[in-house]
């Protein structure tokens, strides 16, 4: 069962995530510290969270190395980013390579920090939301979906995937019917969580 | 400024003269009183100069020259006008000196001297300021002293040639001679008289009467007697052989005591060298045999005093090496502090958010209608943790930062080890290597604390640089004989070029630890990595 409001607090400095997890629940978002990433990502697949905030440098494991770690085992998970020395390349990366939904700076602003939890819980509710719809989908019908999205019409679909333009035309009406997405824009939005709205 | 100056000059002659171009009446009128003061003093050492009147023109031994030196040394060499002015007054009034014939030629030879010290010390002044030196610096006073009679006998030969020659044929033997006199006795005049009232001016102008009696220790100062006593014994024995008055033992004895104990023990040894040999050469004795002995008492002034200053010099440069070694160690210090400064902001700042958060926290705690007592208790007690945390962490990098003094005191090695490996961890997580404090015995090193700070973190920075990120250093300590070696051992993974640091950081350490009586020892171990030892002399008497 997955929580959909839970965030993940991982600092190793025990006494800044207890307090940032205690400041997220002061504020209705049910929130757990943690100081060992490398235990937390052996816990995780027992409680996956909506939302991970996590430090850059920490002991055992460095911030975007548990990131990437922590994508793979769930690419629905939001994850913050928190440095007390902020770099520009990290805050690109952080966002542009890692995914990361913020970067935030260490004194940490409070506002700030809520409103990208918020927005890293929002975030997911839709990814959790989609993955499910596109879970129903078979693998044939992924790859026309995920050449739909990129302009392709049927015609080429047929072409590229080796198959008739009928079949192709076939595999549309179940993805039409099993996600709901009956216009191009709403298949694109299927594969964009962060973009949907 | 230069116009207006200018200007008073020419309305007021008596201002030119005294050397200064805006003078008030009442600075005129001290100066008036100084100058009477100093022609007076003049006067009257002058007139004790004529027990050693040799040739019947000059003395072979001039105090009065020592008291114009040193009153020109402290007033500047260009009034030497004034002062040329003032003892001429004296001694003419008080019937010194005498007039002779021409009367401009005698006057010049009775104020020349003057005016060429005052020529000298100009010069000696400006040389020493131009290559940055102070006027006071041992060596310039000590060539000034006896460059002046030399340079004074020299300008003396327009008027003592004509003077000389008056009767009608020049006797070059005996104005030679009498010019060697006059030398021998300002030499000696000035070499005498003048280092101690510079040094009571100068204890009087600064209040601190202890650089007028620096007394060397005991030891020093018994060698130093025993030595002087030796060569006198040596030359009462010579004389009592039937060599004559030979002084060249003492000569040796006084260049000994000036190269050991400075200027002060020099000086003693002169006038304990004069004490002996002035009342021995005072009336009924030959001018010859009086010339010869002089010639070598001035010689053994000339070479203790030179010797003295050598020395004096010396250990001042040695000194203002030491101080300016502090300011580079010091500057090092905020360097490295610098250089910290990513891990230190990241080590403010971790503290600095939890105490930001949970003073907001007890903020909106305390705000609520029924506040939870127990909560605000724990948040305010969490905060106390951090700001110690914090406080603590503040101390250790203003301890590290501070300027150090040159205080060594008896500390425990392991504190201090501990200590700069507290310092250093911040900046090894950044870098993703680990520090291993592995311990040691109880030793006790002396030290000064600070700076042993300072060389311990830059081993343990450099070997944290040279380390691969996941890499491992260990520091240890262990009692080699008389020394505790404190080893920081790190693994190479590659031939790592050096960070970017300028590389001060080994030479600094090895300073120090010079300086500290110890070594420092890099060696690549045959198993793989670098160690770095750092060798303290162990306390005799260890403190537990």
């Amino acid at each position: 069962m997955i929580e959909h409001d839970l965030v993940y607090v991982v600092d190793d400095d025990q006494d800044l995530a207890a307090s940032v997890a205690r400041l997220l629940r002061r504020h209705g978002v049910h929130a757990e510290p943690f100081t060992d990433p490398v235990a937390l990502l052996d816990a995780y697949g027992e409680a996956p969270a909506a939302c991970v905030l996590t430090d850059v440098m920490m002991d055992e494991l460095d911030g975007f190395e548990f990131a990437g770690k922590l994508r793979a085992l769930d690419p629905a998970a939001a994850i913050l980013f928190m440095t007390a020395w902020p770099k520009t390349a990290h805050a690109v990366d952080s966002i542009r390579v890692h995914g990361g939904v913020d970067y935030l700076e260490k004194p940490i602003d409070e506002e700030r920090l809520l409103s990208s939890v918020r927005h890293g819980l929002a975030w997911s509710r839709r990814a959790r939301a989609l993955a499910g719809r596109t879970a129903m989908l078979t693998p044939r019908e992924r790859e026309v979906l995920g050449l739909l999205v990129r302009g392709y019409s049927s015609k080429a679909i047929a072409t590229e995937l080796n198959i008739s333009a009928r079949t192709v035309d076939d595999h549309r009406a179940q993805i039409s019917q099993k996600t709901g997405a009956n216009s191009l824009a709403k298949l694109i939005a299927l594969t964009e969580p962060a973009r949907g709205g | 400024m230069r116009g207006i100056s200018g200007i008073e000059a020419g309305a007021a002659p008596l201002t030119q003269v005294l050397g200064s171009a805006r003078i008030d009446a009442s600075t005129a009128l001290r100066w008036l009183l100084v100058f009477a003061a100093y022609g007076i003093l003049f006067a009257l050492l002058r007139s004790l100069a004529i027990s050693w009147t040799t040739h019947g023109l000059f003395s072979l031994w001039f105090p009065a020259a020592g008291l114009r030196f040193a009153f020109l040394w402290t007033v500047g060499g260009r009034r030497a006008p004034a002062a040329a002015l003032a003892e001429f007054a004296a001694s003419f009034a008080s019937r010194t000196v005498e007039i002779g014939d021409p009367a401009f030629l005698s006057i010049a030879g009775i104020i020349g001297p003057c005016l060429v010290y005052g020529g000298v010390i100009l010069t000696v002044e400006s040389q020493a300021r131009a290559r940055g030196a102070k006027a006071f610096d041992p060596l310039p006073f000590a060539i000034a002293a006896v460059v002046s009679p030399m340079v004074a006998c020299i300008a003396a030969l327009p008027w003592a040639v004509p003077l000389a020659s008056e009767a009608g044929s020049l006797d070059a033997h005996l104005l030679f001679s009498a010019l060697l006199v006059f030398t021998l006795g300002d030499l000696l005049g000035i070499l005498v008289v003048a280092p101690p009232l510079l040094w009571l001016a100068s204890a009087v102008r600064s209040g601190d009467w202890r650089t007028f009696v620096r007394v060397p220790r005991a030891a020093r100062a018994t060698e130093l007697v025993a030595i002087v006593v030796c060569a006198a014994a040596l030359v009462w024995l010579l004389q009592r052989l039937g060599d004559g008055l030979v002084l060249a033992p003492v000569l040796l004895a006084a260049c000994w005591c000036g190269l050991r104990g400075g200027r002060a023990a020099a000086w003693l040894a002169i006038i304990a060298t004069a004490l002996i040999v002035l009342p021995l050469t005072s009336g009924g004795v030959g001018d010859a045999e009086r010339v010869q002995v002089h010639m070598q008492l001035a010689c053994i002034a000339v070479g203790a005093y030179l010797a003295g200053s050598y020395a004096d010099a010396q250990a001042r440069a040695i000194r203002e090496i030491g101080r300016r070694d502090r300011l580079l160690f010091q500057a090092e210090r905020l360097k490295t502090l610098r250089a910290m400064s990513v891990a230190v902001i990241h080590e403010v700042s971790q503290p600095l958010s939890t105490i930001a958060i949970e003073a907001r926290a007890l903020r909106q705690a305390s705000e609520a209608g029924q506040p939870d007592l127990d909560d605000i208790r724990d948040i305010a007690a969490l905060i106390d943790r951090k700001a110690h945390d914090l406080a603590e962490l503040v101390r250790r990098l203003r301890g590290f930062g501070g300027g150090g003094d040159a205080v060594s005191t008896s500390q425990a090695l392991g504190p201090l080890v501990a200590e700069v490996v507290t310092l250093a961890a911040p900046e090894a997580k950044a870098a993703g290597v680990s520090i291993e404090c592995i311990g040691g015995p109880q030793l006790c090193v002396t030290v000064n604390e600070v700076e042993i700070r300072q060389a311990m973190l830059n081993l343990l920075r450099n070997a944290v640089a040279a380390s691969a990120a996941g890499g491992l250093v260990t520091v240890g300590w262990s009692e080699t004989g008389s020394s505790a070696c404190l080893s920081i051992h790190n693994q190479v993974a590659a031939r790592r070029a050096a960070g970017g640091g300028m590389g001060i950081g080994l030479i600094i350490a090895r300073a120090i630890a010079h300086a500290h009586g110890g070594r420092i020892v890099a060696e690549t171990l045959p198993q793989g990595g670098v160690r770095c030892t750092l060798k303290l002399p162990l306390d005799q008497d260890p403190k537990q």
